[in-house]
Formats: C-alpha cells, sequence, structure tokens
C-alpha cells in the first residue's frame, strides 16, 4: 500500500475487572485506517465497537486493562494523549448529553481552538461561524449564541461534528454518530462525511450497529463479534458475497425499504454472548447454521486473502 | 356498550387537535399545535403504520386516543362511541382494550419488579377476583406467547437484553386481551438482528387475537413490512394516507418522497448506494417554528409555489384509499 495508515491498532484487548470473573470487552482486534478512507466498524450492541473508539481516543476509564498497540500516524501509543481533540476527534452518538447545557454553542465551540490552538477568542469565534456554516446550519452567528436546548437533535449532532472538525483532524471517529435522529437528518449528516472525507481528505471510522448506514460511506467495513473482528472486506466484496456466517445474517437482518415484502422478517436467534464469558471455539456457534463440531472447541483462525479480505470461521461461505 | 356493526372500525379519530402551551420567557406563553385535523379509521385485526421525523406529533397522536394527554378538539370514536366523553371510571374500565408499548424496554420496565409482578399487574386492575395461582398460570402462558420461558417469570429487568425487555412489555400490554395495541417506536432502541424478532412477534400476536395495531415509527423499512395503512405526519398534519402497497410503490407527497429517499439502503442487485440521493430537502434545518398559514412543508420543499404560503393544502384523495395534502401534485414527476 503506497498511503500511510493514519491508525493502526495491533492485537488490543479492553477488560475490567469484574465480579464474576474479568469482563473482556475487546479480544484481540487488528485494524488500520487510512488516510482520507472511511471504514465502517459494523457488530450488535455489546460487540464492543464504542470499547475500541474509546481505547483508540484514551478515552477509557481507569479501571479498563489495556494490551495492544494503537498508533496514530506514525506516533507511539502514548502520545495519542497529546493529539486527541486535534488531530484524531470523536463524534458520540447522542448529540443530547454531549453538549454542555449551560454553556452557548459559541462558548462550547471555541473552547477547543482556545485550547489547543492558542488563538484569540475573537480568532476562534469567526473560525467557529464558518465551520457552522460548512455543515448546513443556516444561521450560524444565530446559532453560536443559542444553547443547546435550543436546538433540533439535527442540528446539536451538526454542531458536535463542527466542533470536532474545527481542528481539521485527519481522522474523525464517528460512533452510531446518526442513530438518534430521523432518517433525512441522517441522510444530511452522512452526506456531510462524505463531503468532509472528499474534500478534506478526512480518513473516517463508522461505528453502527446498522449495516445500511456504513454501506454508502464506508470503502472497508470490518464486522465485530463479542469483542473480535470475525470478518473485513472491501465494501462490496463483502455485501456481494460475505463469508462469514455472522456477516451473512447481518446482511439477511437489514430490513429492505424496496423489493418484495417477505412473510416474516428474517431475524438472527439468540444473542451475543456476555463480556464475562469464554469460549473454547468459535463465540458465534451457538447462533450459527454452519457449525460444526470443531467449532465449539477450536477457536477459528483470521484468515487473510490477497484481495484484502479477512475472515475467522472454520466453515465460511463460499466465494 | 353498544354492539358494532361488523364492518365498523374499532377506532376512528375526526379532526382531532391538541394544542400544548410552551413557556415563551416569564410570562408569556404561545399555543403550539402539535395534531392539527386529524382524522382516520383503524378496522379490529388491521395494522395503521404512522410515521414521521420527531415533533412530527405522531407520539402525542397516539396518546391522545388513548386520553393520555388533553384533547382540545374533534372526536376519538371508539366502536363507535366517543371516549373523549366517557368519565374517569369508564375510561379506567375500557382502558383495557386498549394497551401501549412504549420505545424504551428498559426505562418502560419497573426495575424492582420480577417479570411476573409487572406481567401481573394489569390482571390485579382488571381481574381483581382472580386468585394467585391463575394469575400465574396466565402469566406463565403469556410469557410462552411473546419467547419467553418460565425461566423468566422471577427475574428483573436488568438481567434482560433489550429485545427480552420488550417482550416483557408486550406481554404486560397483552394480558389485559386488548382490542388495540399502540406500538410506540417499539424497535427504535433494539440492534438491527432483533428488530425482526420483535416486529415477527407482533404479527404472529395480531395473527391470533385479531388485534388492530397503531405502529408508529420512523423506521420506514419495519412500517412497510408490518403495515396494510400507512399515514405520513409532517408538523401535526396528515400529509398523506394510502395502503401499504401504494404509499412505497407511488409516494405522492414530497415529504414522503423524501423521507423514503433518505432511507439507507445495502447495495442490492440493480440498486447503486453512491448514486446521487433524490433532493431530500431544499433547506437542512426546518424554520424552528412552524409557520402560520400555509403548507407547513412549503420552507423545505423543493416544489413550493405562491399558493403553497397562502393557504393550507387539504387531504384529498388521488386514487381510492390514497389521499395526499398537496396544491404541487402536477409540478412533480409521478
Amino acid at each position: 500500500m503506497s498511503v500511510a495508515p493514519v491508525l493502526t491498532v495491533e492485537r488490543l484487548r479492553v477488560g475490567y475487572p469484574g465480579r464474576d470473573g474479568s469482563i473482556e470487552a475487546v479480544r484481540d482486534v487488528s485494524l488500520g485506517v487510512d488516510a482520507g478512507e472511511c471504514v465502517g466498524i459494523v457488530g450488535e450492541s455489546g460487540s464492543g465497537k464504542t470499547q475500541l473508539c474509546l481505547a483508540v481516543m484514551g478515552l477509557l476509564p481507569s479501571n479498563a486493562r489495556i494490551d495492544g498497540i494503537v498508533r496514530f500516524a506514525g506516533a507511539p501509543g502514548d502520545a495519542v494523549r497529546t493529539v486527541r481533540g486535534e488531530r484524531i476527534a470523536m463524534v458520540f452518538q447522542d448529540p443530547q448529553t454531549a453538549l454542555t447545557p449551560h454553556l452557548r454553542i459559541g462558548t462550547q465551540m471555541t473552547e477547543v481552538l482556545v485550547h489547543h490552538r492558542r488563538i484569540a477568542v475573537r480568532e476562534a469565534r469567526e473560525a467557529a461561524r464558518a465551520m457552522l456554516a460548512r455543515v448546513g446550519i443556516s444561521d450560524p452567528a444565530r446559532c453560536l449564541r443559542r444553547y443547546p436546548h435550543e436546538l433540533s437533535g439535527g442540528m446539536r449532532q451538526r454542531v458536535l461534528i463542527a466542533t470536532s472538525l474545527l481542528c481539521a483532524p485527519q481522522l474523525l471517529i464517528a460512533d452510531e454518530p446518526t442513530t438518534a435522529l430521523d432518517v433525512t437528518v441522517q441522510a444530511q449528516v452522512l452526506e456531510l462525511l462524505a463531503r468532509l472525507r472528499r474534500e478534506q481528505r478526512m480518513a473516517i471510522l463508522l461505528v453502527s450497529h446498522d449495516l445500511a448506514v456504513v454501506a454508502g460511506l464506508a470503502a472497508r467495513i470490518v464486522v465485530m463479534y463479542a469483542g473480535r473482528v470475525v470478518e473485513e472486506a472491501p465494501a462490496d466484496a463483502l455485501f456481494r458475497s460475505p463469508r462469514h456466517p455472522y456477516t451473512a445474517a447481518l446482511i439477511a437482518c437489514a430490513p429492505n425499504p424496496d423489493g418484495p415484502i417477505p412473510a416474516r422478517m428474517a431475524t438472527l436467534p439468540g444473542r451475543p454472548p456476555g463480556a464475562t464469558e469464554r469460549f473454547a471455539g468459535c463465540p458465534f456457534v451457538s447462533r450459527c447454521d454452519r457449525s460444526v463440531e470443531r467449532c465449539r472447541h477450536e477457536p477459528p483462525p483470521m484468515v487473510a486473502l490477497d484481495d484484502g479480505r479477512r475472515f475467522a470461521c472454520h466453515e465460511p461461505l463460499p466465494a | 356498550m353498544k354492539a358494532a356493526a361488523a364492518p365498523s372500525p374499532l377506532l376512528e379519530a375526526q379532526a382531532l387537535r391538541v394544542e400544548y402551551r410552551a413557556a415563551r420567557g416569564l410570562l408569556a406563553r404561545d399555543r403550539v399545535i402539535a395534531v392539527d385535523d386529524v382524522g382516520f379509521s383503524l378496522d379490529p385485526g388491521e395494522t395503521l403504520g404512522l410515521v414521521g421525523e420527531s415533533g412530527s406529533g405522531k407520539s402525542t397522536l397516539a396518546r391522545a386516543i388513548l386520553r393520555l394527554v388533553p384533547v382540545a378538539g374533534g372526536r376519538v370514536l371508539w366502536r363507535g362511541e366517543d371516549l373523549l366523553r366517557w368519565d374517569r371510571r369508564l375510561l379506567r374500565e375500557q382502558r383495557r382494550g386498549m394497551q401501549i408499548v412504549f420505545q424504551d424496554p428498559f426505562a418502560s420496565l419497573d426495575p424492582r419488579m420480577t417479570v411476573v409482578e409487572t406481567i401481573e399487574e394489569p390482571l390485579r386492575i382488571f381481574e381483581p377476583a382472580l386468585g394467585r395461582r391463575e394469575r400465574h398460570a396466565r402469566v406463565l402462558g403469556m410469557l410462552e406467547r411473546v419467547g419467553l420461558g418460565a425461566g423468566a417469570m422471577h427475574r428483573y429487568p436488568h438481567e434482560f437484553s433489550g429485545g427480552q425487555c420488550q417482550r416483557i412489555g408486550i406481554a404486560r400490554a397483552m394480558m389485559s386481551e386488548p382490542q388495540l395495541l399502540v406500538c410506540d417506536e417499539p424497535v427504535s432502541a433494539l440492534d438491527v438482528s432483533i428488530q425482526g424478532q420483535i416486529v415477527n412477534l407482533l404479527a404472529d400476536l395480531q395473527r391470533e387475537s385479531r388485534i388492530a395495531l397503531l405502529f408508529i415509527s420512523h423506521n420506514l423499512s419495519v412500517v412497510r413490512h408490518l403495515s396494510h395503512r400507512v399515514l405520513v405526519m409532517y408538523r401535526g398534519r396528515l400529509v398523506e394516507t394510502a395502503t401499504r402497497e401504494a404509499l412505497f410503490a407511488a409516494p405522492r407527497h414530497p415529504y414522503t418522497r423524501a423521507l423514503l429517499a433518505a432511507v439507507p439502503r445495502l447495495p442490492r442487485p440493480g440498486i447503486d448506494p453512491f448514486a446521487t440521493p433524490a433532493p431530500v430537502a431544499a433547506a437542512l434545518d426546518a424554520p424552528a417554528a412552524p409557520s402560520v398559514g400555509g403548507c407547513a412543508y412549503r420552507e423545505r420543499c423543493p416544489f413550493a409555489a405562491p399558493i403553497c404560503a397562502a393557504l393550507a393544502p387539504a387531504l384529498e384523495p388521488v386514487e381510492p384509499d390514497h389521499a395526499v395534502a398537496c396544491h404541487r401534485l402536477e409540478a412533480q414527476a409521478p
């Protein structure tokens, strides 16, 4: 690859001490994001997506046990603290709680610039105004004077995205950025992210439980299950021929707004294993319709193909 | 109660209007019209989908027909009787026929009550003569119907996943054998992989009990799967009503079209996910306060004309079972 990765995660583990044995939130995850690339991470709640993001950002609580390597554009892992908010930014799921309720939007937005860039407040305010206009806020000057509760959910999320972009980060981590939003606003936010990626060559790590949300934006998709990566592939290949049965099940479950209506919605029976569960074999075995005896005892190794795909399954679907 | 004739609707709303008073400064109060001149009917065993974005008034409408919020005008006929005229006692009696399932499966369950305590509560209210053993037998039967076993009875909500909590909420609502189940965003808080389970469960319950569903959701794919007819709401008014087939195959209102175009899609044969989406809205920000008079959608509508500001469009039939409130139908390509 000629492009240098902006983010490299190697053999990352995140665990917590718990009363009933330790909790393993992320179990041996490796992935990379290239400059200007959008990588999607998909998985059900509890699959470790958010813990992975927080680990990359260095925002995990102090009782977390972290093992492995997080490298940002060549800098060693410890350096994340110094680049957080400036070269890496994160947008969270819930735009209601991510803003401080008693501070005006302008105060919250300019704080970031004043802290990281040490520029004058007036200058920071102008930058904030310009960024609000870029994310499609129709009256940015007025928006700066408002409090979070005076804005709609879509406006709040766009304010958060604008805030995270003020320092022109090389990587934006977006954790379920549209889950709390209406479909029309969701479409606008996704379109905005696509535009920023194109125009600023900003890399995006887009996290969602909804394959359809990442489908329109991510060139590469990582599927997580029970804290592990079970499949990774270029988006078109993943949708055309998923190799891991879990990926195939997620695709089948995605509700379809077009085409014939089936008598019953496709479902994935059962639920993912809990974070305290240990498994000798494949974590998906209890829900898998292709499982064989060895899936119970032997963890499936990650198989990497030369077209950029990898998957961990003893009985993969045919290519 | 009068016995209803066979083809008559279970529930009918006529010119329903709900208003809130919103604070504006210290003393001034603004009147906000949350539901404006809404009419629809729902037959026994039918599923009516209700879609619209947050703030469109869909939840308020659902609460209004259950008399959970005060109604400012119009009528709500339950098997032909105006339930807005019922006194408290009659309302309480009749409520067993109309139940609701909420969006947040955790918040809608009492964390200090076991599953059996939660689910038997409607029985304690509506069938106080029932003994404990009989109540528990009924709870067990219902748990099995919603796909949870006897093992769930003495556990607490925090021991269950979101999908299982939603099953508990559905079991509680079904306990009084209602004829109407209002589902207010019942799958929106759930993983995509779990949504189908709850949708299939609702479909099964409807087939077994001929229960009518008012299914509120902003997820159009799920609404399409479950509904017989669909109402589209914008800023408190119905902008389009149609059968499921007509609404999804040939939507007429610009807002309905924008909603459908905005649904994220998986790449499927013949559909390019990277294709430029249809124009969603001319303006990104919906105005904070609805404009007075005229069509409420006009600020976002790419087809708006002077008449749209002058006159609120009425909901008018374009085909049998398909009505649209828009002045500019002829301006759009079909």
